[in-house]
């Protein structure tokens, strides 16, 4: 599988970190079909996945034209998704609250349109920001917290404490 | 706010701690971090850039303590400075303590690069004057002069501190400003230098940077480079200053040891290609230099260690090519007694004697010519035939000499002095009564030339004669004006 600029389908369902975690370890389950004889492997990959990876799954197979219960294809596939998930690049954002899915899924739409599709969160949860947030991406670092406004405020003005 | 959330906030970038390799750290991040730039750590130790890669950095560590992996990093968008200041005459500098002080956000002082290119041929002039050691066989014979770059090569344990401290001494006195390096040296070494420049009362004149073996090897790689900058700066405020760098062999295993860390290409016993490079910068900021203030200038004195008298080994030639001269402490001269041993034969001064007088520039010549002709005298003797009168002469003087030039670590003895001694003893003036007790002489005359200023004035006037000739020619008549009035 040498075309890596697919957009995969699969790839397209991670949002944060987590799910790439758990994307690797659906992918590690799956490696355990290959070398079994005797086998068909789709209702096998079905029990893995759950119905969203398993349909998205599914996608993929069919544009790259290969055959799920191929078990020669099926490494081949994993060796793709996983080499995709070696150049995805991490938006490590820290928040002062937890995200509610919906809070999570704004962003994530947002970074897709703005900065591009290979992008993927991570997430943080700090109390001692207060509010706001602070973005590490690509090196970049920008600290948009009240904690820091806060933190220059007192260097300023340390006769004031 | 630390140092390292200042600079984090302030720059904006963050890198993270890959993989570490004994002294060198291999970081991803920091997009815009540039070569030999400082970093920091979430830990507060303090990095430098050494190595850009393509989507890493190889940094090197300025502490001992190692970071762990994952470890934040920030740059600080500054390269190596010093606060360098008069409060530090007299004191045990740290470069990391230096370093530290350096990225205080708080810092309101001038900071001084630690690196820094060396200036151009317009801003420096022709080395003029010449540099007392107050070590006879030196000053005579292979005379060094203020600016010059003269290394000090030899053996382990052959006495080259002991004559570097006597040339500090003798320098201190003279109003000029030392600095010694002491890179990589046991802390005991240390203390004993310290100790000697208390001892003789010299502190208020002389700066010591310093690193041990326990420092990290970022540390005792940037020792030498810091203390040129000291040097520098006192320069820049009207100073002659003298630099001692001991040793420049250390200084380039270290430097080998973090190359080869970073992965560099070993060249010639497996030193870095850069390895010339990293020293004849160094060395090329001393010199006589044209300042606001005037023409002042940084001696250096670098000192290299031998093995077995082994002069063609890979650093030392460096060093020979990058200085203006050695002087090479031979360890057999050491076996028979003789302090210092240098062997002025294996010794070069390239620009020292531009520096002399017609009289000392006559005395070099004549001691070099009979000294060369006393070692081939030296070979007879091992025949045991019956030696004419001429050779007993020549064999005895140059005994006389060799006991002249042999001088106990403390004694410094002015220039004026050496000369006059040298004629006294050349000319047979003193009889042997009077050298076989050469040190109870020697330092009487000293003692009189620095207290009595009558002796002093009759003395140079004495040796600023137009030739060496001339000189003898009054030798008798005013050598014995010069005893009464003492």
């Amino acid at each position: 599988m040498d075309n890596l600029s697919y957009r995969s389908r699969l790839m397209s369902l991670l949002t944060t970190r987590e799910d790439v975690y758990a994307l690797e370890e659906k992918l590690e389950n799956l490696y355990t079909l290959i070398g079994k004889v005797n086998t068909t492997l789709e209702p096998k990959i079905k029990d893995i996945l759950d119905y969203n990876t398993f349909n998205a799954f599914l996608e993929d197979f069919k544009n790259l034209r290969l055959q799920p219960n191929n078990q020669t294809d099926l490494e081949n596939y994993i060796d793709f998704i996983k080499k995709k998930i070696e150049k995805i690049n991490y938006l490590k954002l820290t928040l002062a609250i937890t995200p509610s899915k919906e809070l999570i899924d704004e962003i994530f739409y947002w970074i897709n349109k703005n900065i591009g599709q290979d992008v993927v969160l991570d997430l943080t949860v700090d109390k001692r920001l207060i509010a706001g947030s602070i973005i590490e991406y690509g090196g970049r670092f920008k600290n948009y917290s009240i904690q820091a406004k806060l933190d220059a405020f007192w260097a300023k003005n340390p006769n004031l404490i | 706010m630390n140092n390292f959330d200042y600079y984090l906030n302030t720059i904006g970038e963050i890198g993270y701690v890959d993989q570490i390799n004994g002294s060198i750290v291999v970081v991803s991040g920091l997009p815009k971090a540039g070569s030999d730039e400082l970093v920091i750590f979430e830990s507060g130790q303090l990095g430098q850039i050494f190595t850009m890669k393509k989507n890493q950095l190889e940094v090197m560590l300025f502490s001992k303590e190692s970071v762990k992996p994952g470890t934040k990093v920030a740059r600080t968008g500054r390269s190596l400075e010093a606060i360098i200041s008069e409060a530090m005459i007299g004191k045990i500098i740290n470069p990391l303590q230096l370093l530290l002080a350096s990225i205080d956000p708080k810092n309101k002082e001038r900071l001084y690069p630690i690196h820094m290119i060396p200036k151009g041929i317009t801003e420096r002039e022709s080395i003029s004057k010449p540099l007392e050691t107050g070590v006879s066989i030196v000053d005579l014979a292979i005379p060094l002069a203020k600016g010059q770059r003269e290394l000090i090569i030899g053996d382990r344990k052959t006495g080259k501190s002991a004559f570097l401290l006597q040339t500090i001494l003798n320098q201190t006195q003279q109003g000029s400003l030392c600095v010694y390096a002491a890179i990589g040296k046991k802390t005991l070494e240390i203390r004993r230098i310290e100790e000697f420049f208390i001892k003789n009362k010299v502190t208020d004149k002389v700066i010591v940077v310093a690193s041990t073996p326990e420092d990290a090897s970022g540390i005792i790689n940037l020792t030498p480079y810091l203390a040129m900058t000291v040097a520098e700066c006192f320069r820049d405020k009207g100073n002659d200053v003298l630099v001692v760098l001991d040793d420049l062999t250390t200084h380039a295993k270290v430097y080998r040891e973090i190359s080869l860390l970073a992965e560099k290409f070993p060249g010639r016993n497996s030193y870095p290609a850069d390895t010339f490079y990293m020293h004849a910068k160094l060395l090329e900021r001393a010199g006589n230099f044209i300042t606001s203030g005037g023409t002042y200038s940084i001696t250096c004195l670098p000192v290299a260690e031998t093995t077995q008298g082994d002069l063609s080994g890979y650093i030392q030639t460096n060093l020979m090519s990058s200085t203006d001269g050695h002087l090479f402490f031979d360890s057999n001269l050491f076996a028979q007694g003789r302090r210092p041993p240098i062997n002025p034969f294996l010794s070069v001064t390239r620009v020292g004697r531009q520096t002399q007088t017609r009289v000392r520039h006559d005395v070099g010549r004549e001691i070099i010519s009979f000294l060369n002709l006393f070692e081939k005298m030296q070979n007879f003797i091992h025949f045991g035939a019956e030696l004419g009168q001429n050779i007993k002469t020549t064999i005895e003087t140059g005994n006389k000499l060799l006991k002249f030039f042999n001088q106990p670590m403390h004694q410094t003895i002015p220039t004026n002095i050496q000369v006059l001694l040298f004629a006294l003893i050349w000319n047979d003036v003193w009889d042997k009564s009077v050298i076989d007790d050469l040190d109870k002489y020697v330092n009487l005359l000293v003692k009189k030339y620095n207290t009595n200023p009558e002796v002093k004035k009759r003395v140079d006037s004495l040796v600023e004669k137009k030739s060496f000739n001339e000189m003898l020619g009054s030798l008798r008549k005013e050598y014995q004006q010069i005893v009464d009035v003492a």
